[in-house]
């Protein structure tokens, strides 16, 4: 794959997120920072399909980086994490590969539907691994915060 | 589940508190909000409004809460919930919505109100709607390696998906609506493609698909699982997967009867 290729990837996949965003109703306002994240995200998978590594460390990645950056866009703009994570995980969703995996299905050819399925498999579950691993980290770090913050209360109570 | 708050005797009947919390507990798990961040606001607002005791407890289609009242009294609710649609707009300002109730609790009535006002409030354009359609279903095909010729063979069927989305009975069986529209998108793709030179019907169908594909569900179950809610995220999960399931089948079909002619 050329950078061209991956240019012009990171375009039409830019514009069709653009397009589900709207669909999804994404708030108008937040629509730039959604868009942010979900170009992040098309960016890291087609460098690593560029680069050929492996579609589920490719993925984990292209998920993970994002994750972290809706997480702390939906702190900072006080908005559900949920509104910037749609248009951003989409494009990582193996439509090409489910879509050959049921081709090979209705067609009969065997050894090309089990190929296609196991990797959209490991992509799948690369990205949920990710999203796991990113929302947990984040919910730890919360709850460590909110121990932190009542101890202090505690502590004026106990000062007064 | 029990916490320890200030007591406050506020002026409502609440009946009425819980009906108001429940409506919007209902309206975000239609909207597609996760069922953590759901019991999480519908327990906040019950305590803000003066609750001592709140259990609530949601598996997707269905919200129930008992609450024991300022007053000691004990009041359950519980309600099945709609169509689970996607609307993260909605879901934002149903969110502001609770921030601000639990900051300074308001009369349930006309939180009411201006709930249903939410609900009804339509953020992007009939035109728009379909023209991000277009762009997607276009847009995807081509992401996935199409030419300009599949682009715009997908972006008019990102259109009649649209409009049969937009203008099919609210009676009509969902599963049947997504396998006519599965159907039809296929059976397009294979025939446009066939006649337009250039066009590749491979790169037409792809870009359909995504259009198609349960997106927020997937991804809102994961966090469901993974939240601890295992039977919301199970249901979720399956559901998406039947939906998959049942688009698979409505191209499959389209294969094999429009394919196998062509």
């Amino acid at each position: 794959m050329s950078w061209l290729q991956v240019l012009n990837g990171l375009i039409s996949c830019t514009v069709a997120l653009l397009g589900i965003a709207v669909i999804f109703d994404v708030p108008p306002k937040k629509l730039l920072f959604a868009m942010i994240g979900s170009m992040i995200s098309c960016a890291l998978m087609l460098i690593g399909d560029k680069f050929g590594v492996d579609p589920l460390i490719t993925n984990m990645v292209a998920t993970a980086i994002p994750c972290v950056y809706c997480e702390i866009m939906a702190r900072v703009l006080k908005t559900p994490t949920t509104v910037f994570m749609i248009p951003t995980l989409l494009p990582l969703v193996p439509g090409s590969r489910l879509y050959y995996t049921m081709f090979y299905l209705f067609s009969g050819e065997q050894a090309l539907f089990l190929d296609n399925m196991l990797v959209a498999v490991k992509i799948c579950t690369g990205i949920a691994v990710a999203i796991i691993v990113v929302t947990g980290a984040m919910r730890w770090i919360e709850a460590a915060n909110k121990q932190r913050l009542e101890k202090e209360k505690e502590k004026e109570k106990v000062g007064r | 589940m029990t916490q320890e708050i200030s007591s406050t005797v506020l002026p409502y009947d609440y009946d009425d508190v819980l009906d108001t919390v429940l409506d919007i507990g209902c309206r975000l798990l239609e909207a597609g909000a996760e069922v953590r961040r759901v019991e999480d606001t519908v327990e906040r607002l019950c305590l803000a409004y003066g609750a001592h005791d709140v259990d609530v407890f949601s598996i997707v289609v269905l919200i129930g809460v008992t609450v024991e009242g300022p007053n000691g009294d004990h009041y359950t609710q519980i309600r099945k919930v709609g169509n689970i649609g996607n609307s993260l707009i909605r879901i934002e300002k149903l969110n502001a919505l609770s921030r601000r109730l639990c900051a300074a609790p308001e009369d349930p009535w006309e939180v009411k109100d201006e709930v249903k006002r939410i609900c009804a409030c339509v953020t992007y354009s009939s035109v728009i709607m379909y023209v991000s359609a277009a762009i997607a279903a276009g847009g995807f095909a081509m992401f996935f390696g199409g030419g300009w010729a599949d682009g715009l063979i997908a972006a008019a069927i990102g259109v009649l998906i649209m409009l049969i989305n937009r203008h099919t009975p609210a009676k009509v069986n969902g599963t049947l609506r997504t396998f006519i529209t599965a159907f039809l998108s296929g059976a397009a793709a294979l025939g446009l493609g066939a006649l337009i030179p250039g066009a590749h019907p491979d790169m037409i169908m792809i870009g359909t698909i995504m259009l198609m594909i349960p997106g927020l569900a997937l991804w809102t179950s994961l966090r469901d699982l993974f939240g601890g809610d295992m039977v919301s995220g199970l249901l979720r999960f399956v559901q998406a997967l039947f939906t998959a399931a049942i688009i698979a089948a409505g191209y499959g079909l389209a294969w094999l009867t429009i394919g196998g002619i062509l």
